[in-house]
């Protein structure tokens, strides 16, 4: 059950009767009535006249040297159109490009089609075209591939070893990537040479850690670690590449969180003229990070086409899906944690590696790279240094991945909490609150740094808010002193009554857990958008954000309607196309409504105020006593006539032909938000009533928000059911409240997979173990039973926008998993019979308690014998016995 | 994901599929499809003709034959029989596990018997079989035999069936929930109750669990109990030591492993005797109830999912 969330925003800016603007109302998504009808069209649904199907034969070996692609077989084939490989590229397939280290020619970057040698179980090694993808899958089979195996390496501890196979012998850099500022060895950690599998080095530093930690009254080091994961959207990955000889151009449907991106990217490696790419983007079935890069299947899909002068298409299938696209996490923690009796921490040095996969695919390390600086997160950790290694293993390349970063840190930093709150004795919420960062501290600059490869940087501060009032309105509306009870209530039945009485759902040990998170959106990077009203008065917004189901269309329009005084649906967005757009970062970082929308208010804003000065000269007034309402532009004593939009719009068009286009507008606006560069979009009409605005904002909004879960654990079989789950955000302003509780319920669907169920797993050569079995991925069956999206009574602005909206599109997952990890633990603790011993050893952590994700089945019994083992005391109770209970 | 070349035939009569079978040895035949299309898909099977029993009359039946059996046809598919009220009331064990199997959907489609010689060992149809004692009707060119749920199941993906045979149906012992319907035994009215208890992080997918049904007397006599295990070995596995200590009026599963001959490592050998306590409790519980509120789910309601009980 989900609890509207609307009710509780405060109304978005007055129309122009005092009404509220729809910024802020419920307003349903205007993309349900095509999805949910079945009418949404993607990359899949696509046919054009001509239309080819490609199928990529991909590696079977974890590691090893091509000797040779065989293709004369399928070549004969009668119904083969074409079969390529590495060496039918005259100057070699393109790489990929690496956003993570961009190092021209970097030797560690994947080329498109494998060339001497394959280096994970799926990387493409030749492409068949054929008319569909029945015949393609046939022909594709008479591809011989001879392999000569080399020693892979399968895991974080192989990788790091010194003996260890090299992926990229020859890639100088490699191990050298260590950033020139950091601390290094001053900050604790070793000033070895990197090994040869270690693509970069990156170091967050705040504070004397060494200095902090010997001085800390207690400390205690742990090994915290997450599985590998796949992002398994509904729609997988897929384009159609289409060459039209005639206009010596390229179309592209592809499905992507970047068409801007990949457009470049595209017309780079075919060696095109920058116009001469268009990608458009189709309805996108989902992607969480795992469409924004360019892909190996890109390139190639996009070179045949103009190869063959027909359009290609090429759709990912699920099994391929596992091994093709980007995963995400697969990183250890190892902690070093100082604190005082109270609970205070003082100072946290952490050792991070990261299993990158193969290559420096794009953004392979981001997971390497985002994590080092966010682990404090709303805590004070007034000591801080963490190192963290991207490192190269024979797997499937990783990539950006929802709450990339930030929810592993959360994950990490959440169970510190919940470990230093059992060896003091202290509630996991009240050790929160004596360490979350204060009001009164706002803006937080925690002074770290982030030394990269090439630079360092200085971590943004924290904008505003108020982290403690967060946690305890989340505890209050959580229940959260009535859970402790009924936890309590379990614990001392399981101990005094027989077991049979403790048996059963609704008896089973319960644990309470909170996930407390900052959720940086959307710092940075430019977006831009523009307005533009024709002469029927049709209200159109482009922009370069790209959706993949998060609701954009909706978003835009209600920010762009909110502006104009406009009904939303008058407002027509069209997205997704750079022909229409001319630039765009794309969708990715929780960025889209604090900066896209950002970019859609500026731009409607600078609209506006050109289409007041020309009504003022048509209603001869000067323009301060020109209004804009629901109907129009009129004077405001109310005398005259209202002219509506289509009237400012046509007598822009006729204006005086000697005003050169958008003289009076065109510039760079230094806003307190951030930097707004308008233009009147000079590309499509010289009249046109336009405004574009490329909108960089001038620092990183910070959302933040508290997770709470409820699980019980089944002490018989270690099963986790997740009973209920609240989460209080606050991220600003709020746009849309539906758009928004969509969000964290996707969110906390994608968490309770990374936390309890999923998992990309190796066999111990290497290879995946039997993608086409599929991915455990969570349903909508294995979501609590009560689950309830609230958001801050008093949202904190950003100022780091117009709109004052912070990001919501990660927190999630970001805060989801790390409620239900402390609520297995929890549980697991409850389960062993004592409350919260204080562990003696003062090195070790918490014994049986959660480090590793995920927590099947298996791994929570695995720990709730351990635990047991540990806490001798009434904890253990017989697994059976007389049947006499009255459950179900 | 796309099959290999293949061909399709739709026979009429149960000779033809028997002729077709014999004629093409990498035939299959199709039933719901639940399990040989994404095989095929995945090309891990590539049988060079699909069999298909749709049009084959007589396939689409749920059966009670004169001598107290259920007799499940071809085509039956699971949700009919979950459906079923006469099954819910005289086969218990068999509803009680085909409402765990996939989901609505692929259930709508996946047939009983398909499910049962499909025999994946974590599978609930195929524990079914062996608990009950079932028999697997196969037709192959020398006529129909009757194949014993103790010599069916040969390991993973592996049945007694031939290659030229085709399981027509399924059948199964009649075990009447509530006195009155049972047959006298001249001890008293027997109740019978069934449970079906598994671990299965995600609902359409077990690792592993138990199925038990026991007859109890009016004065609390187990008088019959069959158990068995799945997701614990390469085959469903009947838990004899455990169904002669539950009649002997012990303890289910003191201790360890309830099966002699298959003893098994890892996590479902320390689970399952937890399991196999917590099924007899339940089956037990069940044949104590009062008939009235046995009331089947109205149709179309999905009945509640009870994934980790």
């Amino acid at each position: 059950m989900t609890d509207a969330v609307g009710a509780q925003d405060p109304p978005g800016a007055p129309g122009p009767l005092g009404a509220p603007g729809p910024l802020g109302a419920p307003v349903r998504r205007r993309e349900d009535d095509r999805l949910l009808r079945g009418h949404g069209r993607f990359v899949a649904d696509i046919r054009l006249p001509g239309q080819l199907t490609a199928v990529f034969v991909r590696s079977r070996r974890t590691h090893a040297v091509l000797r040779a692609v065989d293709v004369t077989a399928a070549r004969r084939d009668p119904r083969t159109v074409a079969v390529v490989t590495a060496a039918d590229f005259p100057d070699g397939p393109p790489l990929l490009p690496s956003a993570s280290g961009p190092v021209p020619g970097l030797v560690s970057a994947q080329p498109a089609l494998a060339i001497d040698r394959v280096r994970y179980v799926g990387e493409p090694v030749a492409v068949v075209v054929a008319a569909d993808r029945y015949i393609a899958e046939d022909i594709a089979e008479l591809v011989t591939v001879d392999y000569e195996p080399l020693p892979a390496v399968v895991d974080l501890d192989t990788a790091l070893r010194p003996d260890a196979p090299v992926l990229h012998p020859e890639d100088g850099r490699a191990g050298g990537g260590v950033p020139a500022g950091a601390g290094g060895e001053a900050d604790g950690f070793p000033g070895r040479p990197s090994p040869a599998n270690v693509e970069q080095v990156v170091r967050a530093v705040r504070g004397d850690v060494v200095a902090a930690l010997a001085a800390a009254p207690c400390t205690f080091s742990v090994r915290l670690s997450l599985a590998r994961q796949a992002g398994t959207p509904l729609e997988t990955r897929g384009l159609v590449a289409a060459w039209d000889a005639t206009a010596g151009r390229l179309t592209l449907w592809t499905s992507t969180q970047i068409p801007h991106g990949v457009k470049d990217a595209v017309r780079t490696a075919l060696g095109l003229p920058a116009d001469a790419v268009r990608v458009v983007l189709p309805d996108v079935g989902g992607a969480f990070g795992t469409k924004m890069q360019p892909y190996p299947e890109e390139f190639v899909v996009a070179w045949l086409s103009r190869r063959l002068g027909r359009p290609v298409a090429w759709a990912e299938d699920r099994a391929e899906h596992l091994v093709a696209t980007t995963h995400g996490r697969d990183q250890r923690h190892d902690v070093e944690v100082g604190h005082d009796a109270d609970g205070r921490i003082l100072a946290v040095r952490d050792r991070i590696a990261s299993d990158i996969g193969a290559y420096s695919f794009t953004n392979a390390a981001s997971e390497a790279i985002g994590t080092p600086a966010a682990v404090p997160g709303p805590y004070r950790v007034p000591a801080y240094a963490a190192e963290s290694l991207a490192v190269f293993t024979n797997k499937t390349p990783s990539g950006s991945f929802r709450g990339v970063g930030v929810a592993p840190a959360t994950f990490v930093m959440e169970r510190i909490i919940d470990l230093v709150a059992a060896r003091v004795g202290a509630d996991p919420a009240e050790v929160r609150l004596r360490n979350l960062v204060g009001p009164e501290q706002m803006p937080f600059d925690s002074g770290t740094t982030l030394h990269l490869s090439a630079v360092s940087i200085p971590w943004p501060p924290y904008d505003s808010g108020d982290y403690p009032a967060l946690l305890r309105r989340a505890l209050e509306l959580a229940g959260y002193e009535e859970l402790r009870r009924e936890q309590a209530r379990r614990r001392s039945a399981t101990d005094t009554a027989t077991a049979t009485d403790a048996d059963g759902p609704g008896r089973w040990p319960l644990g309470i857990g909170l996930g407390m998170f900052v959720e940086p959106s959307g710092g940075g990077t430019a977006e831009l958008s523009r307005v533009r009203v024709d002469e029927e008065g049709t209200v159109e917004v482009t922009a370069g954000i790209a959706p993949s189901g998060q609701g954009h269309e909706t978003m835009l329009a209600q920010i762009v309607a909110d502006e104009l005084r406009l009904p939303v649906e008058d407002v027509v967005v069209r997205l997704g196309d750079t022909d229409r757009v001319r630039w765009g970062a794309g969708t990715m970082a929780s960025r889209s409504a604090s900066v896209g929308g950002g970019a859609a208010r500026l731009a409607a804003r600078e609209l506006r105020g050109r289409a007041l000065r020309v009504a003022a000269s048509l209603l001869g007034v000067p323009v301060t006593d020109v209004t804009l309402t629901g109907t129009g532009f009129a004077r405001t004593d109310g005398t005259g006539p209202v002219l509506p939009w289509r009237e400012v719009a046509r007598a822009h068009r006729r204006a005086d032909p000697d005003r050169p286009a958008g003289s009076d507008d065109g510039g760079r606006t230094e806003a307190e938000t951030g930097t707004g560069t308008t233009g009147e979009g000079a590309q499509t009409g010289e009249r046109e009533l336009a405004a574009e605005v490329e909108f960089r904002p001038a620092g990183t909004p910070f959302g933040y928000g508290v997770h709470v879960s409820v699980v019980e654990v089944d002490p018989g079989t270690g099963a986790v059911v997740p009973l209920r789950h609240l989460a209080l955000d606050d991220c600003g302003t709020v746009v849309n409240p539906l758009l928004l509780a969509g969000q964290v319920h996707g969110g906390i669907g994608f968490a309770i997979g990374d936390a309890l169920l999923g998992s990309v797993r190796y066999t111990p050569d290497g290879a995946p173990v039997d993608p086409a079995a599929g991915y455990p991925l969570p349903t909508a069956s294995g979501m609590p039973a009560q689950l309830r999206v609230h958001h801050a009574d008093v949202p904190a602005r950003t100022p780091w926008n117009a709109d004052g909206v912070k990001g919501a599109g990660e927190g999630g997952v970001i805060g989801g998993t790390a409620a239900i990890a402390n609520a297995v633990a929890d549980a697991i603790a409850a389960a062993a019979g004592t409350p919260r011993p204080p562990v003696p050893d003062p090195q070790a952590a918490d014994p049986g308690t959660v480090t590793r994700l995920p927590l099947t089945p298996p791994e929570v019994l695995r720990l709730l014998s351990l635990r047991r083992a540990v806490t001798s005391t009434g904890g253990r109770r017989p697994l059976t016995g007389p049947a006499t209970e009255e459950e179900d | 994901m796309k099959p290999a070349p293949f061909d399709y035939l739709s026979p009429r009569s149960l000779d033809e599929v028997v002729r077709a079978l014999a004629e093409h040895p990498g035939a299959r035949v199709l039933a719901g499809g639940q399990s040989l299309l994404p095989a095929m898909a995945r090309r891990a099977l590539r049988p060079s003709l699909l069999v298909d029993l749709r049009a084959v009359p007589d396939l689409d039946r749920i059966e009670r034959t004169a001598h107290a059996t259920l007799l499940v046809g071809a085509r039956v598919t699971q949700r009919q029989v979950e459906r079923d009220q006469v099954v819910g009331q005289e086969c218990p064990l068999l509803t009680e596990a085909v409402r765990r199997v996939g989901h609505p959907q692929t259930r709508t489609r996946g047939t009983v018997v398909g499910g049962v010689v499909h025999a994946d060992p974590a599978g609930e149809l195929p524990a079914v079989l062996v608990a009950l004692d079932g028999v697997v009707h196969a037709r192959g060119p020398h006529g129909t035999r009757r194949i014993d749920a103790a010599g069916f199941y040969l390991g993973a993906g592996h049945t007694a069936l031939h290659p030229d045979e085709v399981a027509v149906a399924v059948e199964l012992p009649l075990s009447p929930r509530f006195p009155g319907r049972a047959p006298d035994t001249g001890e008293g009215a027997v109740a019978v109750g069934a449970a079906c208890v598994e671990v299965a992080p995600r609902a359409n997918a077990a690792l592993c669990g138990v199925l038990a049904q026991v007859g109890v007397r009016d004065d609390g006599t187990i008088t019959a109990a069959r158990i068995a295990l799945f997701g614990v070995a390469d085959r469903p596995v009947r838990a004899r030591r455990a169904e002669r200590a539950v009649l002997r009026g012990g303890s289910p599963s003191c201790g360890g492993h309830p099966d002699e001959e298959h003893p098994n490592a890892g996590y479902p050998g320390e689970v399952v005797g937890e399991l196999v306590s917590r099924a007899l409790r339940q089956a037990v519980r069940r044949a104590h109830r009062q008939p009235s509120r046995q009331t089947p789910p109205p149709a179309g309601r999905e009945a509640p999912r009870e994934p980790h009980e």
